[in-house]
Parts: C-alpha cells; structure tokens; sequence
C-alpha cells in the first residue's frame, strides 16, 4: 500500500515533466533571439542554437533534460549563466520560510476557531467563520496583498514595510518584520477554508452516535472533543490541511511579485518574461515534487490516524 | 468512585411524573404527559412501534433529551436525582454509572478509533477508578462474565474487529461496568440474529438479576419482551397505555392498540389452544382447488394449499412445475384460473385491477430478478418510499423516513437511499426488494426463488434475513424454490408440486429426510448434489 503511493508519486512525477517540458516548449518567442538580440545574424543564431542543443529534435532535448534531473542537474540559466539549482537554491529557502511560517500560524488557529465553532454550531464562532470563506472566495490573493498593504503600510496605518526587499548580502532572518505582511496575507487567504473543514469534520463527528454514547457514559466534555471526536476528524482534516499547504505554494507566486519578495515565485515570473526556460522548468519541477511529498506524507499520516483504513492497507 | 452504593435508595428507582416532551422548532408533542414508576430490580419493557416516543422516553432516564427536542414540563427522578435539574457534573457521575445505557446500534456507537478496551478503561476512569491494574482487572472481569475473551489481545482491538454480537456484549459490558442500579437499553437487539438475540437477552436477565439492576428495555419486539421482561408498558404516541406483568400480558391488556400488537405476532405453537379469538384470521393464505390455465393448457389441477397466519410454507418444485403460476395467482397477476384465493380469511378477486388498495397491500412479490423489478432510473430510497405512498398513502415526509426505517432494517445504510440500482450488489438490490415489499406493510409475502440469482454467502444473509423479518412481522410467507434443502431450512411445511400437482407435503425435515414421492426423492438427490460438504 506504502510501496504503491510511493510508485504512484513516482510516476506522476515523471507525467509532470513531461507536461512542464512540453509546455515550456509552447512559450511564445524565442530565446535564442532575445539573448543575443535584434542584430545577430542568422549564423550567429544558428550556432548558439547548437551550442545550446536547442537544434536537436524535441525526444533528444526531453531525455537529455529528463536525465540530467535525475542527477540533480537542473541546467545553466539562459540569461545569466548561473547553474539553475543555485540560483533557486538561495531562493527556495526565502520561498520555504514564508511557506513554513504561515503553515505554523495556521494548523493551530484553525483547528481552534474549527473546534471552537463545531461546538456551538450556529453560534457566533460558527456565522464568522462560514462567512469568512464566503468572502474570501471571492479575493483573489494579491487583492487581499494590495488591501492589506494600503491598511497597514501605506494608508491608514504605516506600520509595516510594503514591500520585502532585503538589503544585498544578507539573510531575510536579519529582517523578520519583511515577512510580516506576505505571511499575514496568506494566512488571511487560506485559513477561512481550512477552518471550515475542520468545522465541518468535527461537527460530523460532534453528531455521531459514538459522541452521544461516550456521553450518556459519563465522559468529560473536554475529552469527548479532543479524545474522542478530534481523532475521528483528523484524518480528513489532515487530507485538507495537505492540499492548503500546496495551495500555499503554488500562492506565493502572486504574493511575491505583490511584495517584491526574493522567492523562487517572483524568479520565476521574471524566468517567465526572459523566456529563461531552464530556469521555469527548474522552478516548477521542484514546486510539483514539493506538493507531491506533502501528499504522500499526508496520506501517510491519514493511515496511522485511522485504524480502519489501517488494516485495510496491510 | 460514586456508585450506587452511596446514593440513598428511594422508594422507588425511578419516578416519572407528567413528562412532556415537544419538537423544539415545531411545538409538535412527542410524549404528552408521561407517568409511572419502576421498582428495583425489575426488567421493564418499553413496547410500541417506530416514533412512539419509546426511544425518547428511555434517554430521559438518563437526563438526556435528543438534540431538537425539549422537556416542556414534568419531572423524572431517578435514584432521588431530579434528572431535569440536576447540575452537569452531577448528571456526569450519574451517566455511565448508576445509570448506564445500551446503544441500539453498537457498530455505529463504538468509536472506530478507539480500542474496545480503552474506552472501557476510559469509562471506569471517568467514574473514579484511578488505578490502571484495577481497571485491568475489571476489563477482564467483564468480558468474560458477557461471554467474551478475557484477555487482553481482546481488549486492543478496534470495534471494526468484532462481529455485530460481540461488540453488543462490549456495549452490554460498559454499561454494567459500575455496578448499576438502571441500565437502560435501546432495542439493543436490532441487527442481530434470532440465536444471538436470545444469548443477548439471557446476558441481560442473568447481569440484572446478579447486580440487583433495574432495566429498561426498550423494543418493538413483544414477543422478546413477553419471554424475558418482568413488566410491560405499552407506549402509543407517547402515552403508556398499558402497564401489565409481562407474564398476564395477553390476560391484563384492556388497550385495543395492545391487542393489536399481541395479534400482530406470529403464532410459534399452533397447536396451543389459547389462539384465535373469533375475530381474528387464523388463514394467512387458502388456495382451494386452484386449476390455472394459459388459454386451453391447464397448468395447475385443483390445487389446494393453507397457510396459517405467521406461517411460512414452502412450495418446491422444478421449473414448469407450475409453482410460480400459482403464486401469480395468490398476488393477482394471473386472473385466468377456476376455484378461490382467499388472503387473511377472505376471498379475493381474481385480477390485481378489480382488486381493493387494502386487499393489494395486503399481499407482497418478491421476484427472482432485483434487476428486472427495480426501476433503474429511480434512486432505491425513492423506490420504497413510492410503495409506501401507494399502496398506504403516506405522505412524502412520512414515506421518506419509512424507506429509510426499512432501508435500515434489511440492512442498508441511511447513504444508500439515494443510489440506483445498478450502483449496488445483487444482495442488495434484493434487499431493496424486500424492504420495497414490505413498504406496503403487508400481511403476506410471495418469494418467488428469491435467492437463486445470488452467490451462495450472500444467499445465506437473505434468508437470514428473510426469517427474521417474518418472525418480527408475523408474516405469512409462501416461499417458492426449487431447491429442497433451502425449503427445509426456511419453511416448516413444504409442499411439493409436479405437473401441477401437489404429490407430497408435510413437515420440511421429513420431506428432506424421508421422501415418499419418487420425484420428491430425485429433488432429495439434487438439494444433496448442490449442498455438498455443508
């Protein structure tokens, strides 16, 4: 069962590739032109083409990619020469704090407010919450970025930097105040939908029949929530919790740019604009492994949670 | 730990005095004003059918009112504790302790997540008993005085792990866990079998009895309720209208409803000679001198066949033997036969068309096929829940929540209601054939070779359930087959039929064992052939 998830995220992994390298091949312009500009000639082009293997067919151009990776070598960056994996690398971990932090700040207070508003349903806790999701729906996240930056950095209250440029040659540890406001964000984005689910699994299990005869057995009310309900509703709270956590990844992309934060998100837009295919391919193949080991973890973690499926998969 | 034994026994357990209970939303009554009294150490029946407050009444024992619903006067004291009143740290040490509750549906009431053990240890820890070896102690103790293994690789399994009768004894185990003075249980024999149910009910007798314990028993099942209570109260919507020794029942009811329920049950002992009073049918089902025909070929030759009320008879034979022809003509769907069908003493007309709404409920088919039977556009809950319109007028409501009750009791669950019939197994899809027989409520029910398009496991459930069904419904149930060994285990009388007519009948066992027709005995041959090592 273990060992078939495993092969399973193996396999989509390569899928993946393939998607990204065919899709990478499909961006508009041409990057052999635009590094050596409008007055090359066309023998120029043609020999920087060859240097480059982009003259090769595209079967050839995807193995020798495909291969490389699996040795760890993402490629030499097209417009600045860098090797593609520390270039990324630098950024990936800029990219992992705001990530992390906000996943952090987020479990906890959802599973509280979720708790909270599964116990007294239609009570106050419960409407904001339900309310909340509504809203924020319907913001995408850089709206959410703009309006909190306009609060809390240039409009109402200027308490905060509005944007996160880290000063050259040091580390954004020397500036945690930069990651105040990308966080909150995130969180702002994020946590309404997660509470809910967390509601709204507890509150399934708050209902059941086992809840009402623990109960009439004469067990606390505190550990017939946690004890009792919360284990129950873990396991589909987990699955939630992994899909907001590689939401959050693929969310940085708009939260970067929004705050001129140094991640792999705002590398990659910019990648994108050069047509640094190296660089996009690098970048998104490193997201999409990232968002599979959440799953597979998360899976994971269901199993042992819930004995059941437990000794279904052995 | 705060058992019963330093709570100052009043002069009755339990004292219920005009209790009222309403649907918050609504204001609609659910129990209008209840009053009575149980002594000590009696077991207590609560009888009366599905929504007749029965279930509702048992959780107020326990100062318990069902989300939605609301205490809108009276009081209960149990033990001396005004139950209504009393402070929730009080009411805690009282739940699970002195008083004690059995769910109905153990399967669904055990924590999936938990150990059996644990929650046991969880509940004794609740009440007091800190020291983990003594709980340990205890577990054991438990289990093994509900018969089940003492040891402790019993005690870590899940409840997932245990079969339907053994997570009943867990529950029964729980709720005798602290010495109590009232146990109340929740048709706690629903989705068990017959032999299990009685193991259960002695469990319960012997434990009462042992720790002195006064039970509610709440249950639809009269019979169960005569065998093994010590009084009965009969509720009918929300009022006790009668309260008799369980003993007298059949002498000390004055409530028609009462004696509604006593003659709905199916007679186990014909020959005993307090049965049929004159107003009652004693003739489920009388074929007399039944000759069908399909245009000028005779099929059957004067047929004549009786089915006391509750029987279950079973009409064997090969195919084209003319078996199911005649139970055609029993549900009315083949018209062109000489002599009479008569259904709970009356005789019918020969065509479904000219036949009353009352007298189509009255009798059921089942067919062969699910798939041929059901529509396989329409959800199965749907299904139901328009027979029950049809055939007894129900409202949407009410037919809705009665496919659900059914959908329930031949063993579905409440997210099947909405699946089409392709969507589940053939074992279920028969299912859903019989509880859409049994939406009519009727008093006979045809099976026309029920369970021959089924594996041989799933066979086995269906007539499990089958006999279950009609021992708690009384029904009268011709049951056709072609195979003698399934008539002997379903049926007490089986009636051979060869050509048409009928060349041997009798008690089950002796067809089986002591054929006397030469066809009966190649039918012996091939129920062998197929029954091979069983």
């Amino acid at each position: 069962m273990i060992v078939r998830r495993l092969l399973a995220a193996v396999l989509m992994l390569f899928v993946v590739s393939l998607v990204v390298f065919v899709l990478t091949q499909a961006l508009p312009g041409d990057v052999v032109r635009q590094m050596l500009g409008q007055s090359a000639t066309a023998d120029q082009v043609a020999r920087l083409r060859a240097e480059l293997g982009l003259d090769q067919p595209l079967i050839a151009q995807y193995l020798s990619w495909a291969g490389d990776l699996l040795h760890g070598d993402l490629g030499v960056s097209l417009t600045s020469g860098e090797q593609v994996s520390t270039m990324i690398g630098s950024r990936l971990g800029a990219t992992a704090s705001l990530v992390v932090v906000t996943f952090a700040l987020m479990v906890p207070c959802a599973f509280v407010l979720g708790i909270a508003a599964a116990r007294r349903p239609g009570g106050v806790i419960d409407h904001v919450v339900s309310g909340a999701v509504t809203v924020i729906l319907s913001l995408p996240e850089f709206v959410v970025g703009i309006l909190l930056i306009v609060l809390l950095a240039t409009g109402a209250f200027r308490i905060l930097p509005p944007t996160s440029v880290i000063p050259a040659g040091q580390s954004l540890w020397q500036h945690p105040q930069l990651l105040i406001l990308p966080v909150l964000t995130l969180v702002v984005t994020a946590l309404p939908y997660l509470t809910e689910s967390v509601k709204s699994a507890m509150r399934d299990e708050l209902g059941s029949e086992y809840i009402r005869w623990a109960r009439l057995s004469g067990i606390r009310e505190s550990r017939l929530v946690i004890r009792h309900a919360l284990r129950n509703a873990l396991a589909p709270s987990l699955q939630v919790s992994a899909m907001t956590l590689t939401y959050l990844l693929g969310g940085t992309v708009a939260i970067e740019v929004v705050f001129n934060y140094p991640g792999i998100g705002s590398a990659l837009v910019s990648a994108v604009t050069d047509r640094d295919v190296p660089v996009v391919q690098g970048i998104v193949m490193i997201v999409a492994a990232a968002s599979l080991v959440v799953y597979v973890v998360a899976d994971l973690l269901a199993l042992i949670v819930t004995p059941r499926a437990r000794r279904r998969a052995q | 730990m705060s058992s019963a034994a330093d709570i100052a026994p009043g002069p009755a357990l339990v004292t219920i005095d005009g209790l009222r209970v309403v649907v918050s939303a609504t204001g609609e009554t659910i129990l209008p004003s209840v009053s009575c009294a149980i002594p000590a150490g009696q077991i207590v029946g609560l009888a009366g059918e599905t929504g007749s407050g029965k279930s509702t009444l048992g959780l107020s024992l326990l100062g318990f009112t069902p989300p939605g619903l609301r205490v809108a006067d009276g009081s209960i004291e149990v033990l001396g504790h005004p139950m209504l009143t009393l402070p929730a740290a009080q009411l805690r040490e009282l739940r699970g302790g002195a008083v004690s509750y059995v769910p109905q549906d153990p399967a669904a009431a055990l924590n999936p997540a938990l150990r059996v053990g644990d929650f046991m240890a969880e509940v004794l820890a609740a009440h007091g008993v800190s020291d983990r070896e003594v709980r340990q102690e205890r577990i054991a103790e438990l289990f093994a005085a509900v018969g089940l293994p003492d040891t402790a690789g019993f005690a870590r399994r899940y409840p997932h792990e245990l079969s339907g009768g053994q997570q009943q004894r867990v529950a029964i185990a729980i709720a005798f866990a602290l010495e109590p003075r009232l146990v109340v249980m929740d048709e706690p024999t629903t989705g068990l079998d017959v032999s299990t149910t009685l193991a259960v009910v002695d469990l319960v007798r012997r434990l009462s009895h042992d720790a002195g314990a006064s039970v509610v028993f709440v249950s639809h099942d009269l019979r169960l309720l005569m065998t093994f209570a010590d009084r009965i109260l009969v509720l009918l919507q929300g009022e006790v209208v009668d309260d008799v020794a369980a003993g007298r029942f059949a002498d000390e009811i004055t409530h028609p409803y009462s004696r509604r329920l006593l003659a709905s049950l199916p007679r186990t002992d014909r020959r005993s000679p307090r049965v049929a009073g004159p107003e009652r049918p004693a003739i489920g089902l009388e074929l007399a001198a039944v000759s069908a025909r399909y245009g000028s070929t005779v099929v059957t030759h004067d047929v004549n066949l009786r089915v006391a009320v509750g029987e279950c008879v079973a009409l064997v034979g090969e195919s084209g033997s003319g078996k199911t022809t005649l139970a055609r003509c029993v549900a009315g769907f083949h018209d062109d036969y000489d002599g009479d069908v008569a259904l709970m003493d009356k005789a019918v007309p020969r065509s479904l068309t000219r036949r009353s709404a009352a007298e189509r409920a009255t009798v059921q088919y089942v067919f062969q096929n699910p798939d041929a039977s059901l529509n396989p556009r329409r959800g199965v809950g749907e299904s139901v829940a328009l027979a029950a319109r049809q055939t007894r007028g129900l409202s949407r409501r009410e037919s809705r929540a009665e496919a659900l009750r059914l959908l329930e009791r031949v063993g579905l669950r409440r997210d099947h209601l909405g699946a089409l019939p392709h969507e589940l197994s053939g074992g279920q899809r028969q299912r859903i054939a019989l509880a859409r027989a049994l939406a009519a409520d009727p008093d006979v029910l045809v099976c026309d070779e029920v369970t021959s398009s089924l594996d041989v496991s799933v066979q086995a459930e269906i007539v499990r359930l089958l006999q279950e069904l009609q021992w708690e419904r009384g029904l009268t149930m011709l049951f056709i087959t072609h195979d003698l060994a399934l008539a002997q285990v379903i049926a007490a009388r089986t009636v051979v039929l060869l050509h048409g007519e009928v060349v041997e009948q009798g008690d089950s066992r002796t067809v089986l064992h002591d054929p006397q027709h030469d066809y009966t005995r190649t039918l012996v041959e091939a129920a062998r052939a197929t029954h091979v090592g069983e």
